[in-house]
């Protein structure tokens, strides 16, 4: 994590980088932190590009931006070649597009946005030819972008006038900002913070001013990038500095100045509104203005006017309260103000992205797959956080970047759990609170035919079967029946994959001479099972097959979940349930599906 | 004795949402006979028992009624034979219903479907352009699925492109043409514009071929990708999810058709109705309503429970709002229901039936 203080002596700026235990998410100074920016540059605010690469410093004393390489391994900061760029005047609130080209700097005092186009090698920073775009009034110190990337919101601080927020459309292929109609938007006295909410239907505002204690919450215009105030807005939430939401959009987090104090709120995802978590928690000379809630959703961090300056909070993920993570506060500059977070990959190459499903029912078993980097053959996978852990099967690494294997749920207390990685060589990470343990639970399978409705006569037409289980445990084996017409010209299925062949696809097709159950030709129908040993939870399978007919008619083929169909079918599902548990246990690595 | 008292001069025990009880206060016969529920013989199953099963299976199969798309488990297409037709397509879920409804949580698996026309030269470059809403997709969520040109497929891992970053793969067309169609599909997360690029290639020289009349989509061949990728998490019931391609064969742009679906992320509600706190006979017929938003109410899951003890099923997917049902004489009987709607999604219990 890096973070800017804006009091230090004689106006250095300069970043102080910390790393962030992965267990208790305390911070530790880096030891070569702090990183200098520009003397007398007076730090402002600090963003990272998306690949972790860059960093960029806003000097509101120099009226520039310094730029830093991230060293992947330690997390240092590198002055880039080229190690300050031109900027307006006074340089505060900064962000950089979700593409990761484009920088944009807000000039406090000349009511200009500066673009800059960054090189995706050296990052190496290039103004746009239009920059800087007309803002303001007053444009303040943060920024902030719909998830689409298609807009771009200013919060304008306009020093005891009308506050607002200024809103753009961007450009993605030339980073130019045009502002929209309408805009600036009338909203408080001192706008300090903006955020967008995950979803980009919400848009809030904190009111730093002397005597405001409120936060404007906007709907944001899917389509036009507009905000119309919410209803009730402005919300009373505490004199406002610092804003920040949760990644997954269901929290949002103020920090008080006058209050001396850090505020939870529930957003309702429907309307919006903001409904309080509790009381504030205090925070000695709190109201710096420094907020980030870290990229897991899990944990938030603020900052004050008192040294050591950093206060980190685990949010709990049902309620939305907080605890105070040991340690805390942790050491830091005077009056942190801005704050950023880089996800390295370490020096082990281990890393944890995401794990899907991120949730799953306690009435079965659940197949994971994680995503991220380093994963070595024989890696093993558990559940910790509560109660036994829970050891992952079948695990079986696909990749270095994905690893999938299976918990046996059956009875498992409810909650959330981490998500322990552990390599053969002993390394280790934690995705924490990664997965949760639902209640009850059940597979839910469909079915669907994908394909055109017409087809050129005399050629072959690809189709494909589709099998979804939306629910939240793994199917178990499944047995399904395609239904085509039987005077098509030619039907083909993959070449079916025998019990004692080469079962290299997450499913089975047993298309001919199989047990007892034959492809069959009845009436007008040509009827081959298809059996899935397992089909994960929140997964889908697809299959082709292909059709030619000469004749110009109408046909219709039909696809169907045998258990669906009547009682009959139940009984076949037994009867092929045990015969794929068979063929399952001979060829284990094909006795999942993979999660989507 | 006392509990046979207790039993019939039973108490109301209260209505909670969907759950009922009530007490049965005098013996009598039922001679209804509308609750059948028949338990089938599951005990070693014979190559007899199988081939008459299986004659049944096929006659049921055989039969277009029992195979209509009522429910997401099952589905049929109608497909017509002819002559000409627009060469590109896209299709996804059939869903539910005329809005194709599809459950909220689920991967939505889509095919883009490309043809060279048959008088035309053989294709050498073909991109396919998906533009993915980031509204209402959720793009980490995407999974390529299988690919295919002519008669060769290639199945990319089921791994979120995302993750992987790209996909590419080469196409051995020998011997049929002496080409590799080339592939690379991306994912620009920043827009979402999901593409898969086909490139005819020389396997001797590893470069395009020369002569310009080469490619590897012949006249008349069809070509498809397939993709997996789920809705937002949250999304509400009603958003609409529409997908729209452009196929580009060798620079010239033809747009497919759209393919929507709706989402229902709404489980839906049922209740059981009141009860008479005593009833006079052993046969009594309990009744049960619910309402869904979003694709419709599909069936009812009934649970009973028999004096105060735990709640088992009584019916499962049943369709009816009432059905005939024999207790016994001074017991006291609970019921509540479980109403699923036609895209899956299942009520769930506000909270234990009181007991």
């Amino acid at each position: 994590m890096y973070a800017v203080s804006g009091g230090d002596v004689a106006g250095q700026s300069q970043v102080y980088g910390y790393s962030i235990n992965p267990a208790t998410r305390a911070l530790t100074p880096l030891p070569k932190s702090p990183y200098p920016g520009s003397p007398r540059g007076t730090g402002e605010a600090v963003a990272i590009d998306p690949t972790n690469r860059f960093a960029y410093l806003t000097n509101s004393g120099t009226n520039n931006v310094s730029g830093f390489a991230i060293d992947a391994s330690t997390g240092d900061l590198i002055p880039l070649p080229i190690p300050t760029y031109t900027a307006g005047s006074g340089p505060h609130g900064t962000g950089i597009s979700l593409s990761g080209k484009y920088l944009y700097v807000n000039n406090t005092f000349d009511n200009t946005i500066s673009g800059y186009h960054i090189d995706a090698n050296s990052g190496k920073l290039t103004q746009l030819s239009a920059s800087p775009f007309p803002a303001g009034p007053y444009p303040s110190n943060d920024v902030a972008f719909t998830p689409d990337g298609r807009f771009f919101y200013v919060p304008n601080s306009n020093y005891g006038g009308p506050g607002s927020v200024s809103a753009f459309s961007v450009a993605s292929q030339t980073g130019l900002l045009t502002k929209l109609s309408g805009s600036p938007f009338p909203a408080g006295t001192n706008e300090q913070q903006v955020a967008v909410d995950p979803s980009g239907q919400f848009l809030y505002v904190s009111d730093g001013g002397a005597s405001a204690t409120n936060t404007y919450g906007f709907r944001i215009d899917s389509s036009t990038g507009n905000p119309t105030p919410l209803p009730g807005s402005p919300f009373a939430t505490g004199e406002g500095r610092g804003l920040a939401i949760d990644p997954k959009g269901r929290f949002l987090f103020t920090e008080n100045e006058n209050t001396d104090a850090l505020s939870s709120f529930l957003i309702d995802q429907s309307t919006g509104q903001l409904l309080q978590v509790g009381a504030p928690y205090a925070i000695a000379h709190g109201g710096s203005a420094g907020i980030i809630v870290d990229p897991t959703g899990n944990f938030v961090y603020v900052g004050s006017f008192a040294v050591p300056g950093i206060y980190g909070f685990r949010i709990n993920q049902t309620t939305g309260a907080l605890t105070v993570i040991p340690g805390s506060p942790f050491p830091s500059g005077l009056v942190p103000v801005s704050f950023a977070i880089a996800t390295l990959k370490g020096t082990s190459g281990l890393s944890v992205e995401f794990v899907q499903p991120a949730k799953g029912g306690n009435a079965g078993t659940v197949t994971m797959q994680i995503v991220g980097s380093g994963f070595q053959s024989g890696a093993t996978v558990k559940l910790t956080g509560f109660g036994s852990d829970i050891d992952g099967s079948n695990t079986t690494v696909l990749d270095p970047s994905v690893l999938a294997t299976s918990f046996d749920l059956v009875g498992v207390s409810p909650g959330i759990r981490d998500v322990v990685v552990t390599n053969r060589d002993g390394t280790s990470i934690t995705a924490e609170a990664a997965f949760t343990i639902e209640s009850g639970g059940a597979p839910d399978v469909s079915v669907s035919i994908i394909g055109p409705n017409k087809i050129r006569v005399g050629f072959n037409q690809s189709f494909y079967a589709s099998f979804t289980n939306s629910g939240s445990i793994d199917s178990g084996p499944r047995l399904f029946w395609l239904n085509l017409p039987a005077d098509d010209d030619s039907s083909q299925i993959p070449a079916a994959d025998s019990p004692t062949g080469n079962a290299s696809s997450v499913g089975f097709v047993y298309a001919m001479n199989v047990g007892s159950i034959p492809s069959s030709v009845v009436g007008r129908s040509q009827l081959i099972p298809i059996v899935l040993p397992s089909l994960a939870a929140r997964s889908s399978y697809t299959l082709q097959f292909k059709r030619k007919r000469s004749k110009k008619t109408l046909s219709k083929m039909c696809l169907a979940a045998s258990r669906k169909i009547t009682d009959l079918c139940d009984e076949w599902d037994r009867n092929w349930a045990s015969v794929a548990a068979l063929l399952a246990s001979k060829h284990p690595a094909s006795a999942s599906s993979t999660p989507v | 004795m006392t509990d046979l008292i207790g039993a019939l001069c039973g108490l109301v025990r209260g209505q909670l949402n969907n759950f009922f009880f009530f007490t049965i206060a005098a013996f009598n016969d039922c001679f209804g006979n509308d609750s059948v529920h028949t338990a089938l013989d599951t005990t070693n199953q014979t190559a007899a028992a199988n081939a008459l099963l299986l004659q049944e299976l096929l006659d049921a199969m055989s039969s277009d009624q029992q195979l209509g798309p009522d429910t997401l488990t099952s589905t049929c297409q109608d497909t017509d034979a002819v002559d000409s037709l627009d060469p590109n397509d896209i299709s996804g879920p059939s869903g539910f219903g005329s809005l194709r409804w599809v459950p909220g949580g689920g991967p939505l698996a889509y095919g883009l479907f490309f043809t060279n026309d048959k008088t035309a030269a053989s294709a050498r470059d073909i991109v396919i352009s998906d533009p993915l809403d980031k509204a209402t997709l959720d793009i980490n969520s995407l999974i390529l699925g299988p690919i295919s040109v002519g008669d060769q497929q290639v199945v990319p891992p089921s791994v979120p492109l995302s993750a992987l970053g790209s996909f590419s793969a080469d196409i051995d067309l020998r011997p049929v043409q002496d080409l590799i169609a080339r592939l690379t599909s991306s994912l620009d997360v920043s827009t979402g514009v999901l593409t898969w690029h086909f490139e005819s290639i020389n396997p001797a020289t590893g470069q395009p071929p020369t002569d310009p009349f080469l490619g590897f989509l012949l006249p008349g061949a069809e070509g498809s990708v397939t993709f997996s990728i789920k809705a937002k998490p949250g999304a509400l019931t009603g958003t609409k999810i529409s997908q729209k391609g452009t196929v580009f064969f060798d620079g010239k742009p033809l747009d497919t058709p759209v393919w929507f679906n709706t989402v229902d992320n709404t489980a839906p509600v049922s209740h059981v109705g009141a009860l008479p706190t005593r009833e006079d006979t052993s046969c009594f017929r309990p009744q049960w309503t619910g309402s869904d938003s979003g694709a419709g109410l599909q069936n009812f899951n009934v649970l009973v429970s028999d004096d105060g003890g735990p709640f088992s099923a009584w019916l499962d997917g049943t369709k009816a709002s009432n059905a005939l049902f024999k207790g016994e004489a001074g017991h006291s009987y609970g019921f509540y229901s479980l109403a699923r709607d036609f895209v899956g999604n299942i009520q769930t219990p506000k909270r234990p039936p009181m007991q």
